[in-house]
């Protein structure tokens, strides 16, 4: 089994499993944060960062690397303070990937919990707060696990966006085996290559593997989230 | 309408259309650093009844997409491997293949570094001149340059200190990009890459002994041997073709 690939593609596989479920564990939080603005609070500008999550959904994943670089590379205005202050590099590291995968995902994560947190049912929020639980006790009694059904599907969805993360990938942490080149980057490298081929599809069908899986055990996950969710309220 | 109206108006778009049925359109598939000097020909090549339209990318991927019945009348590529590939697969047309040019391989940085006062050879301090950054390249794996790149270093014993210092990027000019925006301390690129941005200073310039010759090639694929892309073929090759390429800094065909 373990000759099934090179240890090159094990390599690919592994940080590609890793880049991605650092970007969906490290976006959860902003993600419900940003789910929660977006769909209970009404400012000035509402609609203008409403685009702006959407913005990597829409653009070529291409300029979404090329700004990552100007913004988080080391002559960049953050990431030139990241590595002054803090030493951090992100550029042509596994973490600059992960940050890349995260920001691709991050339309689909909002739009899935934002969906399911405006499904809750405000009364049972009211409720709380007439019986005197404070805000943030509302949030993570009332709230949060009522649209926990939306965060998993949202988080599930981001690992899968992730996982094929390609162009912004490639252009901001370049293509280097063992450290940024993942599945998809792998894929491609072969492709690119007279004789290729061989290789491309035996990659190919390990992506299908992986996609199906995650996106298998996301429904069963959702399903019995979703059960209890119910459940709680009905006890 | 009167019927004389309507036969004058016919005549009028014919005569307007006629020009242009006369006019002979191709597909031109063209690694992607030709393309200063394939766009400067586009329009010589109107004057003489052929409208090119063309395509440019890596040579791998237009190879790629020729073989899987893309719609290209010409191929020119940066890698004649590419060319062999096409070649024993039978979707060339037979004896169009030449030479058209050649390049060279340089060091390039994006601010100007100190140059150590010894020849550019075996024993050079490269290593120490990347200090903690690193050197930009397209992919050995797959990138021609890259794999022009990794023959080069290899030739002055740089390799084996660097192989773990590189961004590989997927086509040559995301390595000059690197270079431009400072990300990279050093990058390898082609001569002819280097005048399309003013943000990277050239280095060093590898000998042309130091890895396999740069020769850029063009073929018309199988059954589209026309006498218009023959003749595009001989401008590529002749006097004018070899003048665009010296002036977008390429060498003249071996």
């Amino acid at each position: 089994m373990m000759d099934f690939l090179s240890p090159q593609e094990w390599a690919a596989l592994g940080l590609s499993l890793k880049v991605s479920l650092w970007a969906t564990l490290g976006s959860l939080p902003l993600g419900v944060g940003m789910a929660w603005i977006l769909a209970r609070r009404q400012f000035f500008g509402h609609g203008l960062v409403n685009a702006a999550v959407h913005l990597p959904l829409v653009l070529p994943p291409v300029v979404i690397g090329y700004g990552l670089l100007v913004l988080l590379g080391r002559g960049g205005v953050l990431g030139g303070w990241l590595y002054d202050v803090f030493g951090i590099t992100l550029v042509f590291t596994w973490k600059g990937a992960a940050i890349a995968a995260a920001v691709m995902a991050f339309p689909l994560m909002v739009r899935a919990m934002r969906l399911s947190l405006e499904a809750v049912d405000r009364g049972l929020e009211d409720a709380a707060r007439t019986l005197g639980a404070k805000p943030i006790k509302v949030f993570v009694t009332i709230t949060l696990p009522l649209m926990l059904p939306g965060v998993v599907t949202g988080g599930v969805l981001a690992f899968a966006r992730a996982l094929g993360e390609f162009g912004a990938t490639i252009t901001f942490v370049s293509n280097i085996p063992g450290q940024t080149r993942t599945l998809p980057l792998a894929l491609y490298t072969l492709t690119q290559s007279p004789g290729g081929e061989a290789g491309a599809a035996r990659l190919a069908v390990l992506a299908v593997i992986v996609a199906v899986t995650a996106l298998m055990m996301s429904e069963l996950l959702a399903r019995r989230v979703k059960a209890k969710a119910e459940g709680h309220i009905h006890d | 309408m009167t019927l004389a109206r309507v036969t004058v108006l016919t005549l009028m778009i014919l005569a307007a259309a006629l020009p242009v049925r006369a006019m002979e359109r191709v597909t031109v598939y063209a690694a992607a650093s030709t393309q200063p000097v394939i766009d400067a020909l586009i329009p010589v090549m109107e004057q003489r009844g052929l409208a090119i339209s063309a395509v440019y990318a890596g040579s791998a991927t237009l190879a790629r997409q020729i073989e899987l019945g893309a719609s290209a009348d010409a191929y020119i590529t940066a890698n004649g491997q590419w060319m062999d590939y096409l070649a024993e697969r039978d979707l060339l047309a037979p004896s169009t293949r030449r030479d058209i040019a050649a390049n060279r391989l340089v060091l390039i940085s994006h601010e100007p570094l100190p140059a150590p006062q010894m020849v550019f050879g075996p024993g050079y301090p490269l290593a120490t001149i990347l200090g903690d950054g690193r050197l930009a390249l397209g992919s050995p794996d797959f990138v021609p340059a890259g794999r022009y790149a990794k023959e080069a270093l290899t030739a002055i014993g740089a390799w084996d200190d660097l192989k773990d210092r590189l961004a590989p990027t997927k086509d040559v000019t995301g390595a000059l990009m690197l270079v431009a925006r400072g990300e990279a301390r050093l990058g390898v690129v082609y001569l002819s890459d280097v005048r399309r941005t003013s943000d990277v200073q050239i280095f060093q310039i590898f000998s042309s002994d130091s890895h396999s010759p740069i020769v850029y090639q063009a073929a018309i694929t199988k059954d589209n041997a026309t006498d218009g892309l023959r003749e595009f073929l001989d401008v590529l090759s002749g006097p004018e073709g070899q003048a665009a390429f010296l002036a977008a800094g390429f060498g003249g065909k071996p």
